[in-house]
């Protein structure tokens, strides 16, 4: 049996609790173990990066640190802990002087870091070390003519295409093949979603919303999938503000991994479907009977 | 669309239980649509920062990682002077 780390992050314990649900219920599927990383604390993204970007490093740090001593791979589903974790450990390992008060930070703590931490995001882990064949094997209701755009987000690949190409991923264009859905071409994969500008200027969150939204829906997809748990929520929570705006629009936006639940046969409370804003559980039922 | 008016932003500092202070959270206003509302509920906060969590419930973590930060911020203004 396969074994990760795992780190929630905040965002699968709050707004992307539905992400955590369906990646759970995935990786039990393929008989993949996840084991929660002891202990974990904020990776610093969103509350520490905009203060001090060193002292967030410390504090992704703490993470790694912890994870080191399990001698496992770290797996982190969030885009944001993922960059942020990532980033850490670059410059760790790149940035002599970085590198120095970061130590400073561990010791404080009594806490030792040897930089050999490997952060991995379930696409990676899914695809490169499960397996296309292995997923396949575990189909049991092909999303058979449901049309998606896969939506990537802007921190999974930039700047560290550690697993995908920088500027036009295909992992997830993989997996959701491999469980019968149609992949529609969709170049806006890795544009901005517009979160970071909700709080500050909302007129631009909003039309980037609305011409994600718009695009995808002009490529014939019925759904937006999606990897982030920050694009997940602001592309959903403010679809109706963004149509009020600019146009009116709809389309469910969820998970890849409640893609892959369906799929998998899992029900639509098991994948966390009932948690979307913009109903998504109908649509599916057409081609999953299993999000009836 | 299953709902009007669904989030609003809060700028007034709410105390925590176990100490500190949250600004700038976000929470559900209104009822879902029944055909698909989750056990998400009115009022509940959208983002529950572990940072808050922490003071609440993990007193040794959040010492733990303040006295990193501390630490981090001290060697900054020794390499700085």
């Amino acid at each position: 049996m396969k074994r990760y780390l795992y780190y929630p992050g905040c965002s699968l314990r709050g707004t992307g609790k539905a992400y955590e649900e369906s990646l759970l219920a995935v990786f039990k599927a393929l008989d993949v173990e996840l084991e929660e990383l002891e202990d974990w604390n904020c990776c610093g993204a969103m509350a520490q990066m905009p203060i001090d970007e060193v002292s967030s490093f410390a504090l992704a740090g703490r993470n790694l640190a912890i994870a080191e001593k399990r001698n496992l791979d770290l797996l982190a589903p969030c885009s944001a802990c993922f960059l942020v974790l990532n980033k850490a450990q670059h410059y760790f390992k790149e940035d002599s002087k970085v590198a120095q008060t970061m130590e400073h930070g561990f010791k404080a703590a009594g806490l030792e870091y040897h930089g050999t931490t490997k952060v991995r995001h379930p696409l990676d882990v899914l695809v490169n070390d499960i397996g296309l064949e292995r997923i396949k094997a575990c189909l049991k209701k092909p999303l058979t003519g449901l049309k998606v755009a896969p939506y990537y987000g802007c921190q999974i690949v930039r700047p560290y295409a550690t697993f995908d190409l920088m500027y036009y991923p295909v992992t997830m264009d993989k997996l959701l093949r491999a469980v019968g859905a149609e992949v529609v071409d969709y170049p806006l994969k890795t544009r901005c979603c517009g979160g970071s500008q909700e709080g500050t200027l909302p007129e631009v969150g909003l039309s980037l919303i609305h011409i994600l939204l718009k695009e995808a829906r002009r490529r014939d997809a019925h759904i937006l999938s999606t990897i982030c748990p920050l694009c997940q929520f602001n592309l959903d929570a403010f679809q109706d503000e963004a149509s009020k705006k600019y146009g009116q629009i709809s389309m469910p936006v969820v998970y890849f991994t409640q893609l892959l639940g369906l799929a998998f046969g899992f029900s639509a409370k098991e994948l966390g479907l009932e948690r979307n804003i913009v109903a998504a559980k109908h649509l599916l039922a057409k081609f999953a009977p299993a999000a009836a | 669309m299953a709902v009007k008016s669904l989030i609003k932003y809060w700028d007034d500092p709410v105390e925590l239980p176990g100490g500190g202070v949250m600004v700038g959270y976000a929470s559900l206003l209104e009822d879902r649509d029944p055909e698909v509302a989750g056990d998400v509920q009115v009022g509940d906060q959208t983002f529950p920062h572990r940072a808050h969590e922490d003071r609440a419930e993990n007193p040794s973590r959040c010492k733990q990682l303040q006295a990193m930060l501390d630490a981090v911020e001290a060697h900054k203004k020794e390499v700085a002077a």
